[in-house]
Formats: C-alpha cells, sequence, structure tokens
C-alpha cells in the first residue's frame, strides 16, 4: 500500500519518518529484487534510508516526488554494491522452496519468481520500479535520469521481455 | 561525443497496456483484453520479498536515533535537535570532503591576496619611496628652503627660525672623516596630524641637537588645528639639517620615530679624488708663495713691486683652494638631511590624541585594505572554483557511466 507523502521544501523529522514508514517495503523489494540476495538488500536499504536521513535538507520538491528522490539514492546504492561485488565472488541467486503452496496462485508466483531472475538486471529494475515501489512513469525516469518517454518504453519491453519469460518457463514447466 | 538514440514513441496498444498497469497497481477496474497483465502485475508485487524483522528493528532504531553512525551514543533531548539539525545542514549538498576542499581553496586565495598586495609597489607605508627627484631637493649649505609653493588661505606663516652661524668645529667624539671622503645625504619624509606638527617640528631640532648636528635652515607653516567640529588641515614644515656622517643612521632612525615615515631615502658620493686635488693645490701654491716671500726679502728696487703683485695673486688663489678643500672635508663630515613633514588633517603622528574621528579613520582604512584582500582572494578563488566544479562534474559523470555498467553486468 502506497501513502502519498506532501512535498516540500525542506523535510522534516516528522515528513521524513513518514516517507519512511510509506516506502520502507517497497524500497527494500526493489532493491531486493535488483540485487538477489536479502543480506545485501537489507545492508543496502539501511544505508539508503541513512543516507537519505542526511541530505534531507537537500530533497528538491521542484525536482521531483520524495520517492523518486529517495529510490534514486537506494539506486546508487545498490549500484555501488553491483560495482564492489564485480571485484567479489558473485552471489548465488537464493532459491526459492517450491511447492509450498499447492495452489494455482502459488504455482504462477513461483513461475514469476523464476521468470524475473530469468531477465537481465535492467528489465528487472525496472520491473521492481514499477510492480514493488509503484512509481509512475515520471518519477521511474527521475529515478533512471531519463526523460519519461524513454522510460515508459523501456518499461514496455521490460513487462514483454517477462510475460515471454513467463510463458517459456511454463511450457519448460509441463511434462 | 557519444549520440543517443531517440527513443521512438510508444504505439497506441503499447501505450494502453501501460495504462492498464497503471490502474491494476492501483487497484482500478481494467478492460478484459488486459485481464491477463492484470493478473501478472498482481503476481509480481505478491512475490515482493518481504523486508525481515531485523531490518525493521534496526531502521526503527536509526529514526529514532537519527540514523547515528554505528558506535556513536544517540543524541537525547535538545541535543538530539540541535545535532540533527547541524548534520541537516552540514549534509545539504555539502559533504565533509567538499567542505574541506572549500576551506583549502578559500585559505589558499587568501595567501596567495596577501602575497600579492604585500608584493605590490606602495603598499608598505614604513619601506615606501617616491621617485629620487621628488626626494632629494639639496639645498646649498646656509641657504634656507623655499616656502611651499601653494599654501593654503588659512595658512599662518610663522617667521623661519634663525639660521644659525656656520658649522661649528666637531664635537667631542666624533671621529674626523677617514682616508675615503664620502659625501652622505638623506631625506625623510614624515607625515602627522596638524595640531601635531609644532611638536614634531620641535623634536626634529632636539634629535639634531642630541647627534651633535647643526640645524642649517628650517621653515615652518602652522595650517588649522583640529577642533571638536572636524580634523585639523594643512601645515608642513621643511629642515636642512647636518649631522655628523658616522652617526647619520642613528640620527635617521630616532627622526623617523616622531612620525609617520611616508618616503625615506638616502644617497652617496665618493668625493675623495676632489679634495685630493683641492689639498694639492693648496700644497703646491703654498710653496709657491713662500719661493716669492723669499725672493721678496732679497729684492730691490723695481724687483719688489713685481714680486708683491705676484705674491697677492698666488695669496689670493691660494685662500680660494684652500675655501674649496675647507667645503670638500665639510662635506665628508657632515652628511645633509632633509626633512619634509606634511600635517595632512587625515594622518596622525605618534604624539597626537586618538579619537572618534581617527577611529573612523582607520576603521575606514582596515574596511578599504579587506575589501582589496577580498577582491584579490575573489580573483584567484574564481579560476580554482572553476576547475573544482569541472572536476566535480566529470567526477559524477564518471561515477554514473560505472553504475550504469555495474547493471549491465548484474
Amino acid at each position: 500500500m502506497l501513502v502519498a507523502v506532501e512535498p516540500e521544501a525542506e523535510p522534516g523529522i516528522e515528513s521524513f519518518e513518514a516517507l519512511y514508514r510509506s516506502s520502507c517495503s517497497d524500497l527494500h523489494a526493489y532493491v531486493r529484487t535488483l540485487l538477489g540476495d536479502s543480506a545485501s538488500a537489507e545492508d543496502v536499504t539501511a544505508l539508503a534510508f541513512e543516507r537519505a536521513y542526511r541530505r534531507r535538507a537537500s530533497f528538491d520538491a521542484r525536482r521531483g516526488s520524495p520517492r523518486a528522490w529517495l529510490f534514486g539514492i537506494a539506486r546508487n546504492a545498490a549500484l555501488d554494491e553491483l560495482r564492489r561485488r564485480r571485484a567479489a565472488p558473485a552471489l548465488a541467486p537464493e532459491p526459492v522452496a517450491p511447492g509450498e503452496d499447492p495452489s494455482d496462485a502459488a504455482v504462477r508466483r513461483a513461475t514469476v519468481r523464476r521468470a524475473l531472475e530469468q531477465l537481465g538486471a535492467r528489465d528487472r529494475e525496472l520491473i521492481a520500479l514499477k510492480f514493488h515501489a509503484g512509481l509512475s512513469n515520471a518519477e521511474l525516469a527521475r529515478v533512471l535520469g531519463t526523460s519519461e518517454s524513454n522510460a515508459g518504453t523501456r518499461l514496455h519491453r521490460a513487462v514483454s521481455r517477462l510475460r515471454r519469460a513467463c510463458t517459456d518457463t511454463t511450457e519448460e514447466d509441463r511434462p | 561525443m557519444t549520440l543517443r538514440r531517440r527513443p521512438r514513441p510508444l504505439d497506441p496498444a503499447a501505450r494502453a497496456e501501460l495504462a492498464a498497469i497503471d490502474a491494476a497497481l492501483a487497484g482500478r477496474p481494467v478492460a478484459p483484453e488486459h485481464s491477463a497483465l492484470a493478473t501478472l502485475v498482481a503476481d509480481v508485487r505478491a512475490t515482493a520479498p518481504s523486508p525481515s524483522p531485523e531490518l525493521d528493528s534496526r531502521l526503527e532504531a536509526g529514526l529514532r536515533s537519527g540514523f547515528a553512525p554505528a558506535g556513536a551514543p544517540a543524541p537525547r533531548g535538545r541535543v538530539a535537535t540541535l545535532g540533527a539539525a547541524v548534520r541537516a545542514r552540514l549534509g545539504a549538498g555539502i559533504s565533509r570532503r567538499s567542505l574541506a576542499l572549500g576551506t583549502a581553496g578559500a585559505l589558499a586565495s587568501v595567501l596567495i591576496a596577501a602575497v600579492v598586495i604585500v608584493s605590490l609597489p606602495g603598499s608598505g607605508s614604513r619601506n615606501a619611496t617616491q621617485p629620487q627627484t621628488q626626494l632629494l631637493e639639496r639645498a646649498a649649505p646656509g641657504a634656507s628652503t623655499p616656502p611651499p609653493a601653494a599654501a593654503p588661505a588659512t595658512v599662518t606663516p610663522t617667521p623661519a627660525r634663525p639660521t644659525p652661524s656656520p658649522l661649528r668645529p666637531l664635537p667631542p667624539g666624533v671621529a674626523p672623516a677617514p682616508t675615503r671622503r664620502v659625501d652622505r645625504a638623506a631625506s625623510l619624509a614624515l607625515s602627522t596630524a596638524p595640531d601635531s606638527l609644532n611638536t614634531v617640528a620641535d623634536g626634529v631640532v632636539r634629535v639634531t641637537d642630541s647627534f651633535g648636528g647643526i640645524v642649517a635652515s628650517s621653515n615652518v607653516s602652522s595650517g588649522r588645528p583640529a577642533t571638536d567640529a572636524g580634523p585639523g588641515q594643512g601645515g608642513e614644515a621643511s629642515f636642512d639639517l647636518r649631522v655628523p656622517s658616522d652617526r647619520l643612521a642613528a640620527a635617521l632612525a630616532a627622526l623617523s620615530r616622531l612620525a609617520d615615515v611616508t618616503a625615506r631615502d638616502q644617497s652617496t658620493q665618493d668625493i675623495t679624488a676632489p679634495y685630493d686635488a683641492a689639498a694639492s693645490r693648496v700644497g703646491r701654491l703654498t710653496g709657491q708663495r713662500d719661493a716669492l716671500r723669499s725672493r721678496l726679502a732679497a729684492a730691490h728696487g723695481a724687483q719688489v713691486q713685481a714680486l708683491l703683485a705676484r705674491l697677492r695673486a698666488v695669496q689670493a688663489q691660494l685662500a680660494l683652494a684652500q675655501r674649496q678643500q675647507r667645503q670638500l672635508d665639510l662635506r665628508a663630515r657632515y652628511a645633509r638631511v632633509t626633512v619634509q613633514i606634511a600635517a595632512t588633517g587625515t594622518r596622525h603622528g605618534a604624539a597626537g590624541p586618538w579619537g572618534p574621528g581617527r577611529a573612523l579613520d582607520d576603521a575606514l582604512r582596515v574596511l578599504a585594505v579587506a575589501a582589496g584582500v577580498a577582491l584579490v582572494a575573489l580573483a584567484a578563488l574564481v579560476p580554482l572554483a572553476a576547475l573544482g566544479l569541472a572536476g566535480w562534474l566529470a567526477g559524477r559523470r564518471l561515477l554514473r557511466r560505472r553504475r550504469e555498467r555495474a547493471l549491465g553486468f548484474a
């Protein structure tokens, strides 16, 4: 659930807390999807909030919403983590326990998880920013540093690839 | 240069699908042809990982402590508020490294400004010099200094001090002229307040006497003294002094302490050759005179008149040569010192009182100097800031490229 946060020139402690409450889960989900492991995701999430708190006076409402600003900070922190991983051994994606819920929805969600893992990092990031964080296309553009139309085009391509990956995964699972 | 490919505009179908995604995310109904997309949205959202309870408690604690660095005690009460405010201000787009770089740049600029200002000619009051032609107006010995060319209407001329008698014999303790005879001259320009002019002028006479010197001539013109209504105006004094050559440095130092020194200059001239020539001429003429006297003692008749005429001519030449030798000797023994005192009404001497008017004058001077320093510092800071800004922008661009590249490798 997303809570609208009123933008203001210099977020105070109260407004920052509101931003934290409304974005914490979404931010973690985005970082977790981008990085692929929960331990790094939690560290990067905490780091992102810490940086955002320290820089809260630099927030400029004219340049975007507080959520876009916060996700931009988290994105930089996550990309720095990915850069560090290039020098260190890559972490294997955490296995998802299959078959915990035999219902159709559970099967579909397992398929979606596997399809997401097959996507490239750029597409995975777009899916997470849109579906997990619920950012508008304008906010997506702000976080990615591109135009709104370009963000929409890239998002549509990522969704198309996700749907194809879901179809491919479903067909592979068929006996 | 990198050419960016302009993205093609979305076709209507893609635009409709994006709108359906937004509707599904907002919980609004979607068209039947987009029901599969809505299901995908729900499934992807359902797969969103949730933060662990540990992360929740970690973030809650961070929020309460103002996200203080690990290991640092959490601030409390008003200190917490103040600390958060300070951190917020410091963190407002300015990192500690940027702050340190900015401070270093500002200090470097001020240092450069100070070096530039100190190296500028005429910036120091004690070491300032003016063209020698203005400073070395040498008066002939015994001649009085001419009065000021353009005296203000309010100036009341005072009678010139009596010109002293010709040079006295050297006082005890003054060494005779050395083998090398050097003519020394010095000029000193002082500045003082109008109401201190007489005090400084008396000080010049006192110092000259204390060093065994002579005031060859002097001229003091008083201007309007300072009152409560405003500072004094005009007034000047000039002195032509003779000071024993071996005490010139000490005498100049003592004279310089009487008021603010605006200019000071010294010159030397070796007069050994003209002195030796005069001495040789005196010796030769003395020999001729003695010989003529001997011949005159033994002369008779018409020879006496002729010898007397030659003797008178030789004696006249001898007197002239002796006078020239004496003058050169005095030039070597006594240095000529010209002292000019100007009562400007804005500068003050050591003896004058200090009041609100002078305080305002000092404050304006301090402000002018500070403005000059700031201007030079700014001139040095602008290029440094431009370089820093260019480096900062290049660094940001490089960092952004590296981050995007890391995303491509993930």
